[in-house]
């Protein structure tokens, strides 16, 4: 995979971040808990800008009145919203560990399965010595990013850290924080809302077709601070943009909580197209541990013939709950999801999609493919909304399931809400298994058990994938393979 | 190449197969044939290693090697081919994904190496011309959709492309019409070699007019009850199976 | 909690109501105020306001003669007629049971006072000790409080009553009715029953509860018309269980009433059987049709089927949730659910929740949902051989839903709901 340039490369890249952000921060770690001290110590040490910190004090009043959420068919221990560090400092190396001994044997058996070499590894694995990445970083990328973040630049888009476009580009930031998702939303977003940390910030301006797939492994966060991100995509007049968010490997994650926002933009034209493959640690074999995915993406259709496409492969964390969402305001606007849900030993998730029919002739497309195996339980849960305004509004769903073993579960429920008459939405949902007369017809053709397991599973899949860029594409299919792994009953 | 050695087998609790014994050596093309019911298809499947088929007694000897103890993919690495009487279907499976996957498997076995894409459509195109195929089926997902004849055409093209020791043919010819049955045929004779073996396994007369057998066995309630040469396979067809006590309706 | 609704209606109807001293019903009655009416905040009420069942409701004096007259024109001729006016059995408008051998009819009046006429006991314990913790089921509980008659229906084993049973509401025009049914299917037995409310004239609440159980290879079909009055209101509650090899057919037409909830809860306490439940939905105006249905396949080797079909119009809404559950045991289920919608007008609503909770892997479980409008090029086609629009949409309607009626095997029975919706169409 990268080499020792790449590498070179990585070191410079971060080395330039640490300069304007990680030292700065290196010492402070606020103490455990929220308050509104806690909210504007985070404020301050971002030097955010007064209308920002009024937001977020908002938030958070707002916030202490919402009831944490128990609708979901997800069971969690309950969370103690006192018990987590708001802002923290990355990890110093005295805390880190020495060499990939010490990492879990499971974690590095798959990153040897992902071709990952051993120095990204322990990058990965934040070992003591290694630069101060977050996350994701496959390597190929970097090198390219750097490259061609002075030809971004010349047309125009602006693709920085959320930190960084509040203090670079506050107009834009200002005009579209907020607008998808308000701050009172819902319960995490509204908690996200007073304490994000960072994330992404993109805007495409009129007429420009972005040249090369944006992505988070690009953008360098700093560990532990990620809980909280905080996504912003403006995607002007007749632009158009592919944005890659995810991470193939499991990380070494301690933090129990994501609940990161992503709102998408698109204005008359312009189009988003935003993929997320997503493999978070998602617990050991026998349910202990993992992160808890809770996610509120939403798009807002709002120009005339926009177009924004969902596309997710889920594999990890313990418990995923998203529902990424696209209200068709403008009229030809055109919404679409695609996801593949994969859970495996004792993962829960509870995911999903909102189409909302404003505008007149919207359409929406809903592919979901659940699967679930050893003891977990996988539930689809969407809505289908047609206003009375939405003249020709059409959807069409179709939610497959796969149940692996008789241990899990899978669960669909769908809402279609219909009030204009001219609308044609059509939902369908199936459930199967692996037949046994599959599994032997290809172990007739000498596939092993598992390799017929993943080419099936990809086969069942197969439309989802198809909507991954190809970068993502391989991975993602290896990666189907592995998050089944020990499901062959 | 196959010692079949008093077998006999249960599907679920129901005895089948009741004391086969078969020497198939390479080279040979073998023919059984039989009632309905008589455990044509549980044969094939015993020797293909499915689950749900248990051996309680014989022993069944693959070049040298004991098969039943081996995994069903193990087999057919180790070049047991079955042709499906009811292929199956593999939604969003490419077709040519998988066999190039299949070929691989069992080239990996042989210690060979494996094929690129590039080289797998080579291999490919030259083994269809040979059957006088076309490629179309394979850019589907797998049977997804087929008809008979196109699932029966689509295993001979599995078989030709995964270059096997023992055939096994499940009623490859049912179902299919003249033009179908002589183009599959052809398939089947084009793996014809003193290394190979094929046994296929029908109900009727008319594929072996296309492939000639060297021994046809009649199998009826589990056992092999007479053995000949092509010739019984006529007088079958003129007689049915009457004279081994077979009431079968017509 | 909110105040205690209907305690004074409670008092006052009290002394009509059999066994109406009793404690058990003071019980139930402080059970469904302990849950309250849902609310819409509910998701099995999500679509459906009950805002209207006002705790004052009175029953107004009865026209004895002019129901009756109703009555008998609602009656399937060759069946067996039970009349419930103002929610009490009246013998002298039903049919006699002479000569029907196998098949033993009490009332809820009966079981609960004469001892012979059947466990009263059983029936009262029900009440009381069932349907106590949901919310959803509060109005269960309610009927249980001030149900003041029902039909108590015995199907020996290997009985086959050919004559359908019919049971006839009327005479409701203000007030909250709860009627109770209990129906017990002998093994082997088989019986239909049609519950039919027709009277144009009943604009209060009619809240029913059917109780049924189905032996190892019983089988019941179920008719039920819900053609109340205008303003009226019905909810109706159906809870079935069915033994090994069991068959439950059921069909039911949504079409008059303001408010019309058909809510069938299913289980299978034996493996092999059936469970079909079908119907259609014809709303206008502001009408509400709501149906919620839940079957647990709880064993292996069940099948249930589910067609709805709705057409809305005007401001009418409609509502589908049907959950189907296959618990981890219940391998080799094959369960389907069909809901197609179709809306006439743009103020017109449908919505569906078409659920499945999967717990077994080797299970054939799909469900489809659809919602759109009458097809143009269809309408052109009619209008351009002559027919006007509104004859035109008629006939594209009665083609819509005719394949449910299908479903309904007697052919008598068939073409009796037809004509129920034949006339709602004619007027639409």
């Amino acid at each position: 995979m990268a080499s020792t340039e790449t590498q070179n490369t990585l070191d410079e890249a971060a080395g330039d971040y640490k300069y304007g952000f990680v030292t700065d921060i290196e010492m402070d770690m606020a103490p455990k808990g929220l308050n509104e001290d806690i909210v504007r110590f985070i404020s301050a040490k971002k030097n955010e800008p007064e209308w920002l910190l009024e937001y977020r004090l908002k938030s958070y009043r707002a916030w202490l009145k919402v009831e944490d959420p128990d609708w979901a068919r997800v069971d969690y221990p309950e969370i103690d919203f006192q018990d987590l560090y708001y802002y923290a400092a990355p990890k110093t190396d005295a805390d880190a560990p020495k060499s990939l001994d010490e990492i879990d044997p499971d974690i590095l058996a798959t990153y040897e399965k992902l071709g990952i070499p051993v120095k990204e590894q322990e990058v990965l694995a934040g070992i003591a010595g290694t630069p101060n990445v977050a996350v994701d970083a496959v390597f190929d990328s970097v090198s390219v990013a750097t490259t061609y973040k002075a030809k971004l630049e010349e047309i125009g888009v602006i693709f920085c850290s959320f930190s960084e476009a509040v203090i670079e580009h506050p107009e834009l930031v200002k005009k579209y924080l907020g607008s998808v998702v308000p701050a009172g939303d819902n319960f995490y977003a509204t908690l996200n809302a007073a304490v994000f940390s960072d994330g992404t910030f993109v805007y495409i301006p009129k007429g420009v077709r972005c040249p090369m797939e944006l992505s988070t492994y690009f953008r360098i966060n700093t560990a532990n601070t990620g809980q909280f991100e905080r996504t912003l995509i403006v995607a002007d007049e007749g632009s158009y943009v592919s944005y890659l968010e995810g991470c193939t490997a499991p990380m070494r994650d301690e933090n129990q909580l994501h609940a990161a926002v992503v709102e998408l933009v698109a204005l008359d034209d312009a189009e988003i197209k935003y993929s997320t493959v997503q493999n978070w640690y998602p617990g050991d074999k026998n349910g202990l541990g993992g992160i808890y995915n809770f996610v509120t993406k939403r798009a807002a259709c709002r120009g005339k013939n926009s177009k924004v496409s969902w596309t997710q492969v889920e594999t990890g964390s313990a418990v995923t709950w998203k529902y990424p969402s696209c209200i068709l305001q403008g009229d030809g606007s055109v919404g679409e999801f695609y996801s593949v849900a994969i859970t495996n030993n004792y993962q829960q998730a509870d995911t999903g999609t909102k189409m909302i029919h404003i505008g007149k002739n919207t359409t929406s497309k809903i592919i979901s493919k659940g699967i679930s195996a050893g003891k977990a339980q996988n539930t689809y849960r969407g809505m289908v909304r047609v206003q009375p305004g939405a003249e020709d509004a059409r959807n069409f769903t179709q939610c497959d399931s796969l149940l692996m073993g008789d241990e899990c579960g899978a669960h669909t429920v769908p809402y279609i809400e219909v009030k204009n008459p001219s609308a044609t939405v059509e939902h369908e949902a199936t459930t199967s298994k692996i037949s046994e007369d599959q599994m032997f017809y290809c172990l007739q053709r000498g596939l092993e058990p598992e390799e017929a397991i993943s080419m099936i599973v990809n086969g069942f899949c197969k439309e989802v994938m198809q909507q991954l860029p190809m970068e993502f594409a391989v991975e993602a299919q290896k990666l189907l393979g592995i998050s089944l792994e020990g499901s062959v009953g | 190449m196959l010692e079949i050695n008093n077998i006999h087998a249960t599907v679920g609790d129901k005895p089948i197969l009741k004391g086969i014994n078969l020497s198939v050596n390479g080279g040979e093309v073998h023919a059984i044939m039989g009632p309905n019911g008589a455990g044509k298809s549980t044969l094939g499947n015993v020797l293909a290693g499915r689950d749900g088929y248990e051996v309680t007694d014989g022993a069944v000897t693959y070049r040298g090697n004991d098969l039943l103890g081996m995994e069903a993919d193990e087999r057919a690495r180790d070049g047991v081919f079955l042709g499906f009487q009811y292929p199956v279907e593999l939604p969003g499976v490419n077709g040519m994904t998988f066999l190039r996957m299949a070929a691989n498997a069992v080239r990996k076995h042989r210690g060979e190496e494996a094929l690129d894409g590039m080289d797998f459509l080579k291999l490919l195109k030259k083994t269809i011309a040979e059957l006088e195929m076309d490629d179309a089926l394979l850019k589907r997902s797998v049977n997804v959709g087929f008809s008979g004849g196109e699932k029966k055409r689509n295993e001979i093209v599995q078989m030709a492309i995964m270059d096997p020791h023992l055939m096994i043919l499940d009623e490859t010819d049912s179902g299919l019409d003249i033009d179908a049955l002589k183009l599959v045929s052809q398939g089947i004779n084009l793996m014809r070699s003193p290394d190979k073996a094929i046994v296929m396994v029908t109900h009727y007369q008319r594929l072996l007019d296309y492939v000639k057998p060297d021994f046809v066995h009649v199998l009826v309630d589990g056992q092999i009850v007479d053995t000949g040469g092509a010739d019984l396979a006529l007088k079958l067809e003129r007689e049915g199976y009457a004279a081994y006590g077979v009431n079968e309706a017509a | 909690m909110n105040a205690p609704l209907f305690t004074e209606q409670f008092e006052q109807i009290r002394p009509s109501l059999p066994d109406g001293d009793a404690e058990w019903r003071q019980v139930a009655l402080d059970r469904f105020n302990a849950l309250g009416l849902p609310s819409q905040k509910r998701e099995a009420w999500r679509y459906t306001p009950l805002t209207g069942l006002k705790s004052d409701l009175t029953a107004a004096a009865l026209d004895q003669e002019s129901i009756g007259a109703a009555l008998k024109a609602q009656m399937i001729p060759g069946a067996l007629h039970l009349a419930f006016v103002g929610g009490y059995f009246v013998p002298e408008l039903s049919s006699s049971l002479e000569g029907v051998g196998g098949l033993s009819i009490a009332n809820i009046t009966q079981l609960l006072i004469d001892d012979s006429a059947g466990d009263g006991d059983a029936l009262v314990n029900d009440i009381v000790l069932n349907g106590g913790e949901n919310p959803d089921e509060a109005l269960v509980a309610l009927n249980g409080a001030m149900v003041s008659d029902g039909a108590v229906i015995d199907v020996a084993p290997g009985a086959q009553i050919t004559q359908p049973i019919q049971l006839l509401y009327a005479g409701n025009p203000t007030g909250l009715v709860n009627v109770r049914h209990i129906v017990q299917m002998g093994a082997g037995s088989r019986a239909s029953l049609v519950e039919v409310a027709q009277d144009a004239d009943a604009q209060g609440w009619l809240n029913v509860v059917n109780q049924i159980a189905l032996a190892d290879d019983a089988r019941l079909d179920h008719l039920r018309i819900m053609d109340d009055g205008e303003q009226a209101s019905h909810i109706s509650q159906t809870r079935v269980s069915l033994a090994a090899n069991a068959r439950y057919e059921s069909f039911a037409l949504l079409s008059g009433g303001a408010l019309a909830r058909h809510d069938v809860q299913a289980v299978f306490t034996g493996s092999g059987g059936h469970c079909g439940l079908s119907g259609i939905g014809l709303g206008q105006q502001k009408q509400i049709r709501d149906v919620i249905t839940h079957i647990d396949h709880a064993l292996p080797d069940c099948t249930s089927a589910q067609t709805f079909k709705n057409v809305m119009d005007d401001h009418a809404s409609s509502v589908f949730q049907g959950k189907v559950t296959v618990q981890q045991d219940a391998q080799r289920t094959d369960a389907q659910q069909s809901n197609q919608n179709i809306l006439l007008a743009r103020t017109a609503t449908a919505n569906a929740k078409p659920e499945l909770v999967i717990f077994a892997d080797d299970v054939k479980c799909a469900h489809g949902a659809t919602v759109g409008e009458l097809d143009v090029d269809q309408l052109f086609y009619l209008r351009a051989r002559g027919l006007d629009e509104e004859t035109a949409k008629q006939l594209l309607v009665e083609g819509f839903i005719a394949d449910v009626f299908e479903i309904i095997e007697d052919e008598s029975l068939r073409n009796h709901l037809r004509n129920t919706a034949s006339d709602w169409l004619g007027t639409s």
